[in-house]
């Protein structure tokens, strides 16, 4: 079997001073996250798994879990107070679509390649902006995060485009009417923004976006909650044919079993930021190990 | 009845200052009690050193302390302090307000500091050893013994996309710039062509994206490898920054899109130059439009020159 795309190993994320108890007096077993002894949260601590190309890995727990804190860490938006992260991503053409006008930074210009086992939270904030970018495609629950609201919703998809050096913008226009007809989205009204869309639309330019690098890694935050069902049916629907067509290897964040038991095969379950149970998905939803699995999916509506 | 003391006092007070006005006629009212360009040495040491360092850092903005002029800030202070900073007794000075020699802003920059340091004035580009610019680049190509200033109203070319000071600076850290290159995206989404006509940001030794200050987009390609060091000076802003010679400044343009300089339906009116940047002029009488040259020792040169063919 080949490396895995990504593989995470004892990640920590403290908000607070910390100290040397945090992690004994935190945790699923003390039913909290802030440190008594330092009022620290303890919002991750000693998460490791590895994800191959292909795969689909849920990750579902309560609010306060430390699920999206593991998912924004992974995804460079904030930074981890310990861990590893080494990343495997296909080495692309740089010069392909490469704009001479493209600023680099100390001498470095686009994606470097990376050797095997660099721990990426080392890297420079230039290099790891270019491998997000590169590598990874983010859904977020509420699209003003993922989506600049007062731009063309073309032109959210042309932003990554144009991060990566492409400077023709016929041929920008031309991939984005191809992902938004793959996701989608009407393209007679690809040049609106998506503040004039409906929320189901606005998730679809998003998922446009994600993919717009054609990305190894795709990271989906709660992406179907606040939608009617009947939307969350058709957005998922998509989510799955694309997954499985693209071959990528995703991250579902959720607390929706529904939308777990539909999208992954395997799945961590979280609760006080550490990962209480992890395994294949059916197993994990019929016959859960840990009082709290079986606590969440007893609940289950 | 008599005026209150209050009035009496304002009425004197007034007499005052037309008397004063009349003996202290403008051009004298800088004393001999300041040093050699006005700014004193400790200043000009620190605008120098943060020179240095704009001029290691093409495209970079240098911040410094913006120091008060007799002239209000927003009125050229950045080119004046960086002009005053540089010259020396031998040097000779030439002063630009939109290409024209003989403008109010000109001539009152020209006339401070002629009287602050006695150093010669010139309108002829050639013989200029530091010329200050508002707005334009000259025509005639500049050599690598002069320097250029440049008036800079808006340093931050990232201003146009991004309100905040704190994140265009981490943007130029991270060359995070795809703001930026989205901004002129929407423009020929919405358009069908970068509509930037001043201020048409430039990227810097493959490095940073700068803002040219609002000369017309006709005098970008001049900055690129030209043989002269161009300096720029926001003093409301309280940044200064540099183009060094010899240095690789491109327009942000498309592939499909590229960028464009201005085209003229007609030369100079008065000189009959077409390879230059001219004025749009409308004579109130006919309606008619009237182009000029922007430059105008350009103009004077060329109708010279006119007049010897003759």
């Amino acid at each position: 079997m080949s490396a895995p795309v990504l593989s995470l190993k004892d990640l920590n994320k403290t908000y607070g001073p910390g100290c040397s108890q945090c992690s004994s007096l935190t945790g699923p077993e003390a039913e909290r996250n802030v440190c008594p002894a330092c009022n620290s949260v303890v919002a991750c601590a000693d998460i490791s798994f590895s994800l191959h190309r292909g795969e689909v890995l849920g990750i579902v727990g309560e609010s306060g879990s430390g699920k999206s804190t593991l998912l924004r860490a992974i995804h460079f938006d904030t930074e981890p107070s310990s861990g590893t992260m080494s990343l495997r991503f296909k080495n692309r053409n740089n010069n392909e679509e490469n704009n001479g006008l493209l600023a680099g930074v100390n001498g470095h210009k686009g994606l470097q390649g990376l050797d095997v086992g660099t721990n990426v939270f080392l890297l420079s904030s230039y290099a790891k902006r270019q491998l997000r970018n590169h590598f990874m495609g983010i859904v977020y629950q509420n699209p003003m995060l993922g989506l600049r609201m007062h731009f063309s919703s073309s032109g959210n998809v042309a932003e990554r485009l144009l991060m990566d050096g492409w400077n023709n913008v016929g041929r920008m226009r031309e991939r984005t009417r191809t992902l938004f007809k793959r996701t989608e989205v009407d393209i007679s009204r690809m040049d609106e923004p998506p503040s004039s869309f409906s929320g189901g639309m606005q998730q679809r330019v998003q998922i446009a976006r994600a993919l717009s690098n054609e990305p190894s890694l795709l990271l989906l935050d709660e992406v179907t909650t606040g939608l009617d069902v009947s939307v969350q049916a058709r957005v998922l629907d998509l989510l799955r044919s694309l997954t499985r067509e693209l071959n990528l290897a995703t991250i579902v964040v959720s607390h929706d079993l529904g939308v777990i038991r539909l999208l992954t095969s395997r799945t961590l379950v979280m609760k006080n930021g550490r990962i209480v149970e992890s395994g294949l998905t059916n197993q994990i939803l019929e016959d859960p190990q840990h009082p709290y699995t079986q606590l969440l999916v007893s609940s289950k509506l | 009845m008599t005026t209150p003391a209050h009035m009496k006092t304002k009425a004197l007070n007034r007499i005052k200052l037309d008397t004063w006005l009349k003996e202290n006629p403008p051009g004298t009212r800088i004393g001999d009690g300041h040093s050699f360009a006005f700014l004193d040495e400790t200043t000009k040491r620190e605008i120098r050193r943060k020179t240095l360092k704009a001029v290691a850092i093409p495209g970079y903005q240098v911040p410094f302390g913006s120091r008060e002029l007799p002239i209000a800030r927003g009125w050229g202070t950045g080119g004046i302090q960086l002009t005053l900073s540089l010259i020396g007794p031998d040097d000779i000075l030439k002063v630009i307000d939109q290409g024209c020699d003989d403008s109010v802003n000109a001539v009152n920059i020209k006339k401070f500091v002629e009287q602050v340091t006695g150093v010669a004035m010139t309108n002829e580009t050639a013989r200029a050893t530091l010329i200050q610019t508002r707005h334009r680049i000259p025509e005639q190509k500049m050599t690598d013994k002069q320097i250029l200033v440049l008036q800079v109203p808006t340093p931050e070319p990232l201003r146009f996309v991004e309100a905040s000071e704190e994140v265009t600076r981490r943007m130029h850290g991270d060359a995070d710039y795809s703001s930026m290159w989205l901004y002129l995206y929407e423009d020929i989404v919405k358009y069908n062509e970068i509509t930037i006509g001043s201020r048409y940001p430039v990227l810097v030794n493959n490095r940073h994206i700068m803002d040219p200050s609002p000369i017309p987009r006709w005098d970008v390609p001049m900055l690129n490898m030209a043989d002269t060091l161009f300096l720029f000076g926001a003093g409301r802003e309280k940044r200064i920054y540099a183009i060094p010679p010899h240095t690789d400044v491109r327009p942000l343009e498309f592939e499909d899109y590229g960028f464009r300089r201005e085209v003229f339906p007609e030369g100079c009116s008065l000189c009959g130059s077409t390879n230059c940047f001219l004025d749009e002029i409308v004579e109130e009488s006919s309606g008619k439009r009237v182009y000029t040259c922007s430059d105008t020792y350009h103009c004077k040169r060329q109708r010279n020159a006119n007049k010897g063919e003759e």
